[in-house]
């Protein structure tokens, strides 16, 4: 009867939210869904303050404004630097600012799940806590992929691949809560593709101007992997002129450097998995995240599979930027009530 | 009916889960000890991993009565036993699984792309960490009169608090205020109690050069001039001659303990320099290094010697003033043993490698 009543919204508001390396997103019982980048930045000093007219900026507001602001990232490299206490305030921020995009009513109160990249749910569960605690009168932590693979109820049997900015996080299902050696984490990930992009682009382009904020773009704009057939061409400009650069063979080279580790630990994680069941994971692995969107990627992943196992299946999420925040409002509504007491 | 006996399996799984997302948060907050969960694991690895581990046992009795390496008195860690290496150790294990020989097993133990601790799956339980000098010993002093037997304490102490947030271990610190302690006492006090890691707190000091820097030893012998002298120095009223430990020391192959001594270290200065360099861009990575440092070779497990910071730049000395400085000191090491408890073996960064 109390969970009833909770769930129509008059006291309790359901929320989940992924917290990512480079996007925030949080999905609510009342039906809000919204997003940011995960920037937040201070005014640098009183000028700068008076510029941007905020005390605080989030998302693309705040990276317009990077050079009036202190600008934090605080899940960089997919974990919160415990003890800084900019980074803290700054996933405080994030999580204060999404709640207020989604509306509570006054007086509601807020059950959040959160979902955290996979290495940051491993080394500080606790600071993440810390930081979203003042926003939420219960909370509790998951990681990304379990959040992903809830909300999509893939609950047995299946692997959730969730390439993000900072990491690309593995997780396998089989009818219980994952652990640790269910989940793997690899560095290299969305940030390591504009990092390679930049340093080819660099290296065949030294007379262009362009920054990584640019190359982020044109990996999100163009980024594929295998034969897309469509030649990149993007403008940059060379001594102030803008000039049109065929940029498509380091686009295909900066994201296909993460495939082999992301083939390797998948290849890896289902061999350690009982044989009996190994085949049952093979056709049921799902790709999450921001990297789920590079053209060619399932297609690369499922074929070359394939050619070393035979049958399998390999699909991408349709919802990439909520998938996360949609598995963690269903976990927080399925939520036995009593379990919020205590959090 | 057939479905419906899914719907209730379905069912049944999705409480489980709830509950374990539930109780792992509990566990978090420190209300309640975390539940064993296990996995369908390929039955193959199970069998090999009990295989390998019985061997190991095998092996280590036989070898440890008459290893020079044992001469230093202890408890029976894990991680303690020191294997020689043999006269002719071959490049590759034998093939025959039936025929496994002490060649095979110093294959394992001199293979370092294998943790032999994730291997046999070893836990570490037991922390402890070792404030540098203290009492009559100052350490090191800057020209603003900071000393570094001071510094090291409080960090070793906020260290300490930020540990204690995981119930499951047992933090110790070989000294917990301003005393005199002696290297051996020191020795003593992590062999007894049965320390899993050690760590140890030092600040540098480089006159004549205005720098700041970040480098952390582990046990071995000295790969520079520099090194010795640093070794020499913080060796200071210990009753062994460094000839005699860097003898043994040559003696004394690839273990278990170098191994992990190794991945604590490269985690520690990892985190540390990563961390410090975002605030400060003039702070030099001077990485991870092996140095025949007493209190690294008596501690029977993992340890590691850690220079923190450099008190001799002004600079510097000024920001470890800062309880605030100090405890993001602390958070970073904190980062870096938690980073090596939780890493994956395979994922080693190399990148922090001595220069």
């Amino acid at each position: 009867m109390q969970q009833d009543e909770s769930k129509t919204g008059e006291g309790v508001l359901f929320v989940g939210i992924d917290l990512g390396t480079s996007s925030s997103a949080i999905s609510a019982g009342n039906g809000e869904l919204k997003w940011v980048e995960s920037y937040v930045g201070w005014p640098k000093d009183f000028i700068a303050a008076k510029v941007v007219g905020k005390p605080v900026l989030f998302g693309m507001d705040a990276l317009k404004n990077r050079l009036s602001l202190d600008l934090y990232r605080p899940l960089e490299k997919g974990f919160l630097k415990e003890g800084t206490s900019k980074d803290e305030e700054a996933v405080r921020e994030l999580i204060h600012h999404l709640v207020k995009l989604v509306k509570p009513l006054k007086g509601q109160k807020i059950h959040a799940v959160v979902g955290v990249p996979a290495e940051s749910f491993k080394v500080n569960k606790l600071a993440i806590r810390k930081a979203v605690s003042g926003y939420a009168h219960s909370l509790m932590v998951v990681s990304e992929p379990f959040a992903v693979a809830y909300g999509l109820n893939l609950l047995n049997n299946a692997m959730v691949i969730d390439i993000g900015a900072g990491t690309v996080d593995f997780c396998i299902m089989h009818g219980t809560i994952p652990s640790e050696d269910d989940q793997s984490t690899i560095l290299n990930a969305g940030d390591y593709i504009d990092q390679q992009l930049y340093n080819f682009l660099v290296e065949k382009h030294p007379d262009s101007t362009f920054n990584m904020n640019m190359v982020k773009m044109f990996k999100e704009h163009h980024g594929f992997v295998g034969d897309s057939g469509d030649a990149v061409k993007v403008e940059i400009p060379v001594k102030g002129k803008p000039v049109v650069h065929d940029i498509t063979a380091e686009v295909k080279r900066a994201c296909e450097s993460i495939l082999p580790a992301i083939m390797e630990t998948i290849t890896e994680m289902i061999a350690k998995f009982d044989p009996e069941y190994q085949a049952g994971i093979r056709d049921n692995i799902v790709l999450a995240g921001g990297g789920s969107l590079i053209k060619g990627i399932r297609d690369y992943i499922e074929t070359t599979l394939r050619n070393e196992y035979g049958s399998c299946s390999v699909r991408a999420v349709d919802d990439p930027l909520f998938a996360g925040a949609k598995g963690a409002l269903a976990l927080a509504e399925d939520m036995p009530i009593g379990y919020w007491d205590q959090m | 009916m057939i479905s419906d006996l899914f719907a209730d399996r379905e069912e049944r799984n999705r409480k489980a889960i709830l509950r374990g997302i539930y109780e792992d948060n509990l566990f978090v907050m420190g209300k309640r000890k975390r539940v064993a969960r296990y996995r369908r694991l390929n039955p193959v690895l199970k069998g090999g991993a009990i295989f390998v581990f019985v061997i190991f046992f095998i092996l280590t009795g036989r070898f440890s009565s008459s290893d020079p390496a044992n001469f230093i008195e202890g408890h029976d860690s894990l991680y303690g036993s020191v294997a020689p290496v043999p006269h002719e150790v071959s490049e590759t294990p034998s093939g025959n699984e039936d025929n496994v020989d002490s060649s095979y097993f110093n294959y394992l133990l001199s293979n370092s792309s294998e943790s032999l601790k994730n291997l046999f799956g070893f836990k570490v339980k037991t922390i402890v960490i070792d404030p540098g000098h203290g009492g009559d010993d100052p350490g090191a002093i800057g020209t603003m009169q900071t000393r570094e037997k001071d510094i090291t304490l409080d960090i070793a102490r906020r260290l300490k608090k930020r540990l204690s947030r995981f119930k499951n271990y047992q933090i110790y610190m070989t000294r917990e205020t301003d005393v005199t302690m002696p290297l051996d006492e020191r020795i003593k006090f992590a062999n007894a109690h049965n320390a899993d890691l050690y760590i140890s707190i030092h600040i540098n000091y480089v006159p004549r050069k205005p720098i700041n820097l970040i480098e952390t030893y582990y046990f071995g012998t000295y790969t520079d001039k520099d090194t010795l002298k640093l070794a020499e120095k913080e060796n200071e009223g210990a009753q062994y001659t460094l000839s005699a430990f860097d003898n043994i020391l040559r003696k004394i192959g690839n273990t278990m303990k170098f191994q992990e001594s190794r991945r604590l270290a490269a985690s520690i200065q990892k985190s540390l320099f990563e961390n410090i360099s975002k605030e400060n861009n003039h702070i030099l990575d001077y990485g991870i290094k092996t140095a025949p440092f007493i209190v690294l070779l008596g501690v029977n497990v993992p340890s590691v010697l850690t220079e923190i910071s450099c008190i001799s730049n002004r600079e510097e000395e000024k920001k470890l003033t800062s309880g605030l400085y100090r405890e993001e000191i602390a958070s970073y090491l904190d980062e870096g043993i938690v980073g090596y408890l939780n890493e994956n073996p395979d994922k080693g960064d190399a990148r922090y490698a001595a220069r």
